[in-house]
């Protein structure tokens, strides 16, 4: 089997004792496109508003249009078989490279390049955002209180790893 | 500045860009002549006050839509 190379190989990785950088690999990601009424059987609910995922069957479903959504499932996740002829599909998986950042500084990090607010009562669990990062487009998810999952595309990868290490320079050791 | 998204909610102007004008009418196709569509393309108002717009949430959801904003203090009204 041929294996998934990283975007971030050659990342100089992140060292400090209160903050964790890196990638976080092995997943899928699908973009499907079409009515929820016809995916929704397949997938589980889907969510009705932007800005919050849902959790169903494993997976984590994000709507990112009025009619479009991300299923995030894990690596082999064979959903897009599920789905074929029921909604426009597009693979992504190979085009996104996914960055966690975890640790008690991480809101104060995130918070020096992307413009959201990253109070804990305003980007709460579960919350994500289709945002930007030094003008490239990123999606950013917030898995637990702490945990940041940043989807960047693959080419820019680097340079949002590169990006994040540096904000969190004042952390590192 | 911040620019309500009709899809995403209030957001910082950084993730959007101005796609020009929404108060002018394209010539239809095949019609106007090449004064029509000069003018449309090439003449420009640049209006002090009240003004309608293009703008794309462009490093969001990708959503393109029309934004009435004061072009002398920047007051964002309604997105359509
Ligand atoms: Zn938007």
């Amino acid at each position: 089997m041929l294996d998934r190379r990283s975007a971030l190989a050659s990342a100089k990785p992140y060292v400090s004792s209160v903050l964790q950088i890196g990638e976080a690999r092995g997943f899928s990601l699908l973009q499907v496109a079409g009515p929820a009424k016809a995916i929704s059987p397949i997938t589980g609910k889907l969510p009705t508003k932007v800005g919050t995922a849902l959790q169903a069957q494993g997976r984590t479903l994000m709507r990112t249009g009025e009619t479009q959504f991300w299923i995030i499932g894990s690596e082999n996740d064979a959903i897009a078989t599920k789905l074929d002829g029921v909604a426009i599909l597009t693979p992504l998986s190979h085009s996104r490279t996914r960055i966690f950042i975890e640790g008690a500084p991480a809101r104060d990090v995130l918070s020096k390049g992307l413009p959201l607010d990253f109070h804990p009562t305003v980007f709460k669990p579960g919350m994500f955002a289709m945002t930007g990062l030094h003008h490239t487009p990123v999606l950013v998810h917030c898995v637990n209180e702490n945990r940041f999952e940043i989807y960047a595309l693959r080419t820019f990868a680097l340079s949002v790893y590169d990006w994040l290490t540096d904000a969190a320079l004042e952390f590192a050791e | 500045m911040r620019i309500p998204c009709p899809h995403c909610g209030e957001r910082d102007v950084s993730e959007f860009r101005y796609g020009g004008d929404a108060t002018k009418t394209r010539p239809k196709h095949g019609e106007g002549d090449l004064k029509a569509w000069h003018d449309y393309y090439f003449l420009f108002d640049n209006p002090k006050g009240p003004h309608t717009e293009y703008w794309q949430h462009v490093l969001g959801c990708r959503h393109w839509f029309k934004l009435s904003r004061n072009t002398a203090t920047n007051e964002i009204g309604e997105a359509s």
